[in-house]
């Protein structure tokens, strides 16, 4: 479905990635892990069109998404949910829901996937007129998956959704991502957390200094590989996220 | 009494026209960070709208003057803008001077540079006496203009798609864009909003004074920039209470000051503005704070 061919992004004259090749199949889940500035997150928005690399290609479907501006990519069925959530905090729950569905043509489609997100995320109902920056962290990672799903997905970017949320919500965050596998939706999703992410995940990459440092089936990778790979050490480590 | 109210309505009626000059720039810092000196110009080019429609009914010369500022906005922002779109603020800071000079020479060339007679509908010069207080028609006219351009955006951000969009792109444009907001599309919308903002101030001023020149808009992008600023910066309610104040400062200094001060009213009005400015460093309505519950 997804193909990164030989990526390579750059910020100034700093590369963030360096000839990155991954690729996510249909209905999979796949994981990427990696410290701070491994590129991580510099991949997704290059995914998305946010960036734009100076070398190797992403293929969706088999059609290059190069030259393609972020909106046109959202179009396509790709959804990025950001680091962050950058939900709109001025405008109301409902609004940021609708914003997820406004480049779709089918208005009654779009009714039906308001009332499908809002039973996956029974709280944001009644929040629907509350002005989304009153939300906790964990009801805004809800709002920003919700609003990513309003867009009909095929291939969903999560980035880091468990940043800043609490051990218990972010529990609650894995149960919903299992629901929506269950659906066969695509994911690629980004964490720090090697352990959650062989649990969710069906394939790892390990990300490194801009480069896959490891990759392979979630169930034939132990903790200790991915967190050797993640740290650049040979042995295995003791300890790790 | 009496003194006080007519104060006051002329405080109102000014106070309506640097809203909408406010809310005019304001719109197009929300959506490109632009601090859009050319709004000048556009107001400067509605004026002269008016000027080359003014053979025609009163109603149909505004409406076509409407539009044709509209449109200078929007090709102003084609042709200069859009290539900057992701440079920095100073670097489209400047080249809003550019497109500033430029209007403003484009318009010598066609009409020379002394101010010329604006024919008014003949209404615009009459008075309403209502018990005892004077109420110019060209006051009421900016009180009409005003609620009516900002009860059409209230409705416009709120219950249509395009206002939607052009909200959340102030918030977070790139988020916007991610969830399929075209860019260029929002853009162009914010500087037409613009652009029909600065012809209903053209409108109001021309009204005020019969008269167009090419460096008309100068003193009210000035103001406006000031409202912007001491109102809060990307938020567009700020905006326009920052236009009534500014509009207020001025009236009052008109009535405080002893004839001898009177032609330094700008420089106390910046003055107070300083001052507002001092204590609120931040303006007077912020963008909204993100407070996230815990």
């Amino acid at each position: 479905m997804l193909r990164v061919q030989d990526l390579r992004v750059v910020y100034g004259r700093t590369p963030a990635l360096q000839s990155v090749s991954l690729e996510v199949r249909p209905r999979e889940v796949v994981g990427v892990v990696g410290t701070n500035g491994a590129g991580k997150s510099t991949l997704l928005l290059s995914i998305a069109g946010i960036l734009t690399p100076v070398q190797g290609d992403v293929l969706l479907d088999g059609r290059s998404l190069r030259n393609c501006a972020p909106e046109d990519i959202v179009r396509r069925g790709v959804a990025l949910v950001p680091e962050r959530r950058h939900i709109f905090h001025g405008m109301t729950v409902l609004e940021n829901l609708r914003m997820g569905g406004l480049f779709r043509k089918d208005k009654q489609g779009v009714a039906a996937d308001l009332e499908y997100v809002l039973n996956l995320f029974p709280v944001l109902r009644r929040f629907l007129p509350s002005r989304a920056g009153g939300l906790s962290g964990g009801e805004q990672q809800m709002l920003a998956l919700a609003r990513a799903l309003m867009g009909k997905p095929r291939l969903l970017l999560l980035d880091e959704p468990s940043l800043g949320l609490g051990p218990k919500i972010i529990d609650r965050f894995f149960e919903d991502l299992e629901v929506l596998r269950e659906t066969g939706l695509t994911i690629l999703l980004v964490e720090q957390s090697v352990e959650r992410l062989l649990d969710a995940a069906d394939r790892v990459y390990v990300l490194r200094t801009g480069q896959v440092a490891l990759e392979g089936a979630a169930a034939s990778l132990s903790r200790a590989e991915v967190q050797a790979a993640y740290f650049g050490i040979e042995e295995e480590a003791g300890t790790g996220p | 009494m009496m003194t006080i109210l007519q104060y006051f309505v002329d405080a109102v009626a000014l106070g309506c026209l640097f809203a909408l000059a406010a809310i005019g720039v304001g719109i197009v810092f929300g959506v490109m960070r632009l601090a859009n000196f050319a709004h000048g110009e556009f107001i400067m080019i509605g004026a002269y709208a008016l000027l080359m429609f003014s053979s025609l009914p009163w109603e149909i010369t505004w409406l076509l003057a409407l539009c044709f500022v509209a449109l200078v906005a929007v090709l102003t922002e084609r042709v200069a803008f859009r290539w900057l779109r992701s440079a920095d603020s100073s670097t489209l800071l400047v080249s809003s001077f550019a497109v500033s000079i430029l209007l403003q020479n484009a318009v010598v060339i066609a009409f020379r540079s002394r101010p010329r007679a604006v024919p008014l509908p003949a209404f615009v010069g009459e008075s309403l006496d209502i018990l005892g207080l004077r109420l110019p028609v060209v006051s009421l006219l900016a009180i009409v203009l005003a609620v009516v351009c900002v009860a059409a955006l209230v409705v416009f951000f709120k219950r249509t798609s395009l206002g939607l969009q052009m909200r959340a792109a102030a918030e977070d444009f790139r988020m916007a864009q991610l969830l399929g907001t075209r860019a260029n599309r929002v853009v162009a919308a914010a500087f037409a909003i613009s652009g029909i903002l600065a012809c209903a101030v053209s409108i109001l001023i021309t009204a005020r004074s019969g008269t167009v020149s090419p460096t008309m808009g100068l003193t009210p992008v000035l103001f406006a920039f000031v409202a912007v600023t001491i109102g809060g910066l990307g938020n567009l309610v700020g905006s326009a209470v920052g236009g009534f104040l500014v509009g207020f400062i001025t009236i009052a200094m008109q009535a405080v000051l002893p004839p001898g001060l009177s032609s330094y009213m700008d420089a106390f009005t910046f003055l107070a503005v300083i001052a507002i400015l001092i204590f609120r460093p931040q303006g007077l309505l912020p963008s909204i704070a993100v407070e996230e519950r815990v």
